[in-house]
């Protein structure tokens, strides 16, 4: 705008200062240099358009006012319509995020610099009293909210130079999108409790995700992740726009997921009886994501990846704990779903019609699994082709069964790459593939028509890099393995720092007519060298880099303005007391244009 | 009774003492220990001797000198005055309040060292560790606290009966300290309560391997609060480390109150309440002094010193040169002290007449820095504009001299760079010691010229590598930095600091010249939230290698797979004292023994 930069070329330091800090960074937004004040006693005014006109306002208390067409709320419930919980939540988050974390960015203003607007306690000084809330009907939104699956996503912000601010939205996920850029707009003022400013407004935000599915995937097997890890994790991904949490809920090393109509599952599958998911645990987390915009979706891989099943029943499990577990699966222990058996389709039966109705309350996808079958556990010899379509005939079964169950309670399925690109089975046509081992397999699968996520282990796997954890086969002979000698890298090696992950483009050399295809992408925290003590050091700020490509779009150059937002995000989660990494040293944070090659 | 060779077999079991004693043999028998259990402390009685590696006791009647029950679970001691130096007193006085911390307050329940079905011992079998006994076998030097390297003897026995009775025995109380640490990694937490060990009857004799066993943390590129400080060290010195190296200056902020100099951090902090005051800065020195680990201030001169500039201009040269930083440092921002100014001269003077004697109550040595000094800078300074060695070099010998005289003056021993000696052939008094960290070779050349050395490679012993480059890139430069490594990539993951032989290419007639050596944390990219899980427990790999050797009694290097697990547990100790320490493995595989090794054949 031409005011600011005229405000600009006066004040030559303002111009050194970040002009917003917003992550993901909105895909339109314009903005002034005037400053808005807000106080703690700023109101929610929510009004859904969609609903039947009324006149009625309803005060809720602590300045939450709703406006629902029609729906008045009897008296004495404390959630009146359960359906705008999560943007009254959303409200509170931000009203409490700005007041009670009190983010003020020292760290990014050279020392000594007067950042901050002064306290303006007259009258007049322009304050956001209200932020109103409207959802309205599509017909309401903008051309280029239309036509897309995910319009429920999107979202308009304004907040005018005397502090009208109003965010409109065709869903509430859009409205809680809204309300968390909203947030990370203001400040805290040092020298005032009940202060907060923003010094852009007017403030004018046309946003929409780039893409539907915006996930993590987080492994609780491996490791123990308790729930209320899940609960942190969360919360952060809320302030990145995520949407999706995958919880890669069992695999090989433990069970930790009660399945109360198959109770010795976690009882002997689990590490230990304290490292166990309840069915309450479970459902409190996947409401929490509700809240927040974010689907919590369980996976349980099968055929592969199950071992920790035998330790219940062991009967259901080929070549469990077999040596050398190098012969039958990528990492110990060894051991599948034994084929051709009707006890091991009783027991998925069992497991789907318990968990899949569960997982179905909050979400509509549930991820089958399928990654990493080992031809070898079965014992019916080589890798031949006919040993490849007596195994891939019985998997087909398996499978079968397992999509049947899901598609029973509407779930869309989700399954890894190989299933469809190694294995040739046939899958349901709206079956999401999620491809993991490299750009190549997503042309692969949008070349046979389905729809695909991306999160390659080259860019996304936050994992990889922490060297090694298997041990040498001998002190002596470590073996040819090059895991086993200096510098012991993992196979995945080098650690994906935050520009690896910003910089990763898996629409490079696609054509547009097949992205359309493509729902999104996961970032992958598996839990090998990660557990609880370490998990929000290994998926924050790194997740968020993903995060910013989910939303914003791919392709995107790293700049000194990403590393700045980037490390103004940082802050935030650790505010909310996520032990997120480091972005840059404060040095860099407080000169600006200092620390470039 | 199981010798030490078996130890890997039971490896799950727990008996994962951490550094590895030199001598170690138990059994199998499960006993208590209850919290009022009555510690003993006797001095003044014969010596351990330590050359023959075996148990001699001379003097075997222990007389009564000091026989008394001590007790005291607030043995801080941060209210002794600055100058009052530690007694093996209080170091013993110390180590028997965190003893029973670590016991009975800061410990774990061991399920993941067993297999899921495992049985926990019976409470109600329990036969109770009657007694721990403290034997103090020498008279001891007065600098127990703060000893020069070698001079004051850190050897222990312990001796654990099956009927319970305790002992430690040895020449010194850093010593006592030492086996009581040892005493602490025998036990669990019980599920239900209450504390064991299932490895009675105990048998350890131990010796350091290298006398300066040590952590370098830099707390100036980002600063770290006094508890920050204080947790790591306590992790230290739960893994018998004895040298606590604090960066605590550098070009990014000054966070020391120097009150002489009250501009140096009232303008060089990052903010005004991010600096260690005079008293944080003795409480922290304490706080590792009174557990055996000396601490050692590094002021970094005459590079890494821009941030001087804040509060002296005028003794700084190539102030925070932009955007062509790199001509001039290797790190934004660029700026030296003078090299020929006698302002310059004053103003250290002045540092070190206020720093110096508030260090020398706990420590005998002073870091005068000298790496990565920008030959170039000196084209900007006006004392001397060149940067030419042959001018530059006299300059710089002066400059060192200086310092190092005032240093001695102030009864302590300098410790530099190794560039000081092997880049700009300074002549370094035989007292002073240099620390290496660009390679073997380096340290080999140290010690040919006959200066004792402490070892740290950087491409073992780096504890910030591998995490990508910190620097932005110019539009035009980062498309081709893909995958924005850093200098120093990739991440030095345990097993690669645990391979690292402080001895390798030293001749064997200079060997006793590597005093030891330092893991390194630089803190380009670790502040507070992620400090814990950057340092351990990848710096007890370190540890051990120093305190233990990196070769086993059989002179193999030592095996990874006897190591993992122990250190795993090392990993759960120091995250049940509140450090928050990377797994290593997945309890899948130490639950269930050494079944997570490649190429295991069966």
């Amino acid at each position: 705008m031409a005011s600011l930069w005229g405000f600009c070329l006066v004040h030559f330091f303002l111009c050194t200062l970040p002009v917003t800090a917003l992550w993901p960074q909105p895909r339109n937004l314009t903005h002034g240099a005037s400053t808005v004040w807000i106080s703690p006693s700023v109101q929610l005014r929510f009004i859904d358009e969609r609903s039947a006109p009324s006149h009625v306002w309803r005060s809720l208390g602590d300045g939450i006012q709703y406006f629902l067409g029609g729906l008045l709320p009897s008296q004495g419930e404390e959630k009146h319509n359960p359906e705008h919980d999560d943007v009254v939540a959303a409200f509170e988050r931000a009203r409490g995020f700005i007041f009670n974390h009190r983010f003020v960015p020292r760290k990014f203003h050279p020392r000594k610099f007067a950042f901050e607007p002064r306290i303006d306690e007259s009258e007049n000084a322009p304050h956001v009293k209200t932020l109103i809330v409207t959802l309205t009907s599509l017909k309401g939104a903008t051309a280029e909210n239309r036509g897309r699956a995910s319009s429920d996503e999107s979202y308009q912000l304004r907040i005018s130079e005397s502090g009208i601010a109003s965010i409109t939205a065709s869903g509430s996920r859009g409205a809680i999108y809204g309300i968390d850029t909203f947030a990370q707009l203001f400040y805290a003022h040092s020298l005032s409790v009940t202060e907060g400013y923003l010094s852009i407004a007017p403030v004018h935000i046309v946003d929409r995700p780039a893409f539907d599915h915006r996930g993590v995937n987080l492994d609780i097997s491996r490791n123990w992740i308790a729930p209320s890890d899940a609960i942190r994790v969360l919360e952060a991904m809320a302030h990145c726009k995520f949407n999706k949490l995958h919880l890669h809920a069992s695999d090989a090393q433990s069970w930790p997921l009660d399945i109360p109509s198959l109770p010795g599952l976690a009882e002997k599958g689990a590490y230990d009886s304290s490292q166990i998911w309840s069915p309450e645990d479970l459902r409190w987390v996947q409401r929490y994501g509700q809240l927040r915009g974010i689907e919590v979706y369980l996976e349980i891989d099968i055929p592969g990846h199950t071992t920790s099943v035998a330790a219940s029943q062991p009967e259901l499990i080929a070549s469990a704990y077999r040596e050398p577990w190098i012969t039958y699966a990528a990492e110990p222990p060894a051991g599948q779903l034994t084929l051709g058996s009707a006890d091991v389709m009783a027991f998925l039966k069992t497991l789907l019609n318990d968990l899949v109705p569960r997982n179905a309350e909050v979400s509509s996808h549930f991820h089958l699994g399928g990654d990493e079958v080992n031809v070898n556990v079965y014992g019916l010899g080589s890798d031949s082709s006919a040993t490849k379509d007596k195994i891939r005939a019985e998997v087909q079964t398996i499978m079968d069964q397992a999509f049947e169950i899901a598609s029973k309670y509407k779930q869309t399925t989700i399954v890894w790459e190989e299933l469809l690109l190694e294995w040739n089975l046939t899958l349901p046509s709206n079956t999401i593939i999620q491809t993991w081992r490299s750009n190549e397999a997503l042309a692969q699968v949008l070349d046979r028509g389905h729809r695909v996520l991306f999160g390659a282990s080259t860019h996304w796997y936050l994992d990889c890099g922490h060297g090694a954890w298997f041990d040498p086969a001998t002190p002596e002979r470590p073996g040819p393995d090059p895991r086993a000698s200096p510098p012991y890298m993992d196979q995945c090696a080098p650690y994906k720092n935050w520009r690896t992950i910003y910089s990763y483009n898996p629409l490079e050399g696609l054509s547009p007519k097949q992205r359309h295809l493509i729902a999104g992408g996961e970032v992958h925290m598996w839990t090998e060298m990660t557990d609880s003590e370490t998990l929000d050091g290994m998926l924050w700020p790194r997740a968020a880099a993903a995060a910013e490509v989910l939303w914003t779009g791919t392709g995107t150059p790293v700049s000194e303005d990403t590393t700045r937002r980037l490390a103004e995000l940082r802050e935030r989660l650790v505010l909310e007391g996520v032990k997120a990494g480091m972005v840059q040293m404060e040095w860099c944070l407080r000169n600006k244009g200092g620390c470039t090659v | 009774m199981k010798s030490l060779h078996f130890l890997p077999l039971f490896a799950s079991l727990g008996a994962a003492i951490w550094p590895i004693p030199v001598e170690y043999s138990h059994g199998e028998t499960v006993l208590w220990i209850s919290e009022d259990v009555p510690f003993y402390w006797t001095a003044g009685a014969g010596n351990v001797n330590v050359g023959s590696g075996s148990l001699i006791y001379q003097n075997a009647n222990i007389p009564n000198v000091l026989h008394r029950p001590r007790w005291n679970d607030d043995a801080s001691g941060e209210n002794k005055t600055g100058t009052e130096a530690l007694s093996g007193d209080d170091l013993v006085n110390y180590a028997i309040a965190q003893t029973h911390r670590t016991i009975f307050k800061k410990s774990f329940v061991p399920w993941k060292f067993h297999p899921r079905d495992w049985d926990q011992p019976h409470p109600e079998e329990a036969i109770y560790i009657s007694q721990v006994n403290l034997e103090l076998l020498q008279d001891e030097p007065e600098d127990v606290a703060k000893p020069l390297a070698g001079v004051v003897d850190e050897s222990y026995t312990l001796s654990l009966t099956e009927d319970g009775k305790t002992t430690i025995r040895a020449n010194s109380s850093v010593g006592i300290v030492r086996g009581l640490t040892t005493f602490t990694q025998l036990f669990f937490k019980h599920s239900l309560g209450g504390a064991y060990t299932t490895l009675a009857p105990v048998e350890v004799f131990d010796a350091p391997k290298f006398p300066h066993r040590g952590l370098n943390l830099d707390v100036s590129r980002n600063f770290f609060s006094k508890n920050d400080i204080k947790r790591t060290i306590d992790a230290v010195a739960y893994n018998k480390m004895n040298r606590f190296h604090l960066h605590i200056t550098d070009s990014q902020s000054w966070p020391l109150e120097i009150p002489a100099l009250p501009g140096l951090s009232e303008k060089g902090a990052y903010r005004p309440d991010l600096v260690y005051s005079v008293q944080d800065f003795k409480d922290i020195q304490y706080h590792a002094a009174v557990q055996g680990v000396e601490l050692i201030t590094e002021i970094d001169m005459p590079g890494h010193t821009s941030v001087i500039a804040l509060s002296y201009p005028d003794l700084i040269a190539a102030f925070n040169i932009q955007p062509n930083w790199d001509m001039y440092a290797a790190e934004p921002p660029s700026g030296t002290l003078k090299l020929n100014s006698s302002a310059v001269n004053d103003f250290l003077g002045t540092l070190f007449d206020d720093l110096l004697p508030r260090i020398s109550p706990y420590s005998s040595y002073f870091h005068t820095g000298g790496d990565e000094v920008n030959k170039n800078a000196y084209e900007l300074d006006d004392t001397v504009k060149s940067n030419d060695p042959a001018v530059l070099q006299p300059l710089m010998q002066k400059f060192v001299d200086r310092n190092h005289d005032q240093v001695r003056s102030l009864g302590l021993t300098p410790i530099v760079w190794e560039e000081m000696l092997l880049d700009w052939n300074l002549t370094l008094g035989e007292d002073v010691i240099v620390q290496s960290w660009q390679s073997d070779e380096a340290v080999a050349q140290i010690v040919a010229k006959g200066h004792k050395a402490l070892v740290g490679n950087y491409q073992y012993w780096y504890l910030d590598c591998g995490k990508g480059q910190w620097l932005d890139f110019a539009p035009s430069a980062a498309a081709n930095a893909w995958p924005y490594n850093d200098y120093c990539a990739p991440f030095h993951n345990w097993r690669l600091i645990y391979s690292y032989d402080p001895l390798t290419g030293v001749p064997e007639e200079h060997q006793h010249l590597v005093l030891g050596g330092e893991a390194h944390m630089w803190a380009e990219q670790t502040d507070p939230v992620n400090l814990d899980r950057m340092v351990w427990p990848r710096a007890a790999a370190a540890a051990e290698i120093l305190w233990s050797g990196a070769k086993d009694a059989q002179g193999r290097n030592r095996s990874q797979i006897e190591a993992s697990p122990r250190l795993s547990e090392m990993r759960e100790r120091l995250v049940a004292k509140g450090i928050g320490a990377e797994p290593i493995q997945m309890p899948y595989c130490t639950m269930n023994g050494t079944q997570c090794q490649l190429g295991y054949a069966s």
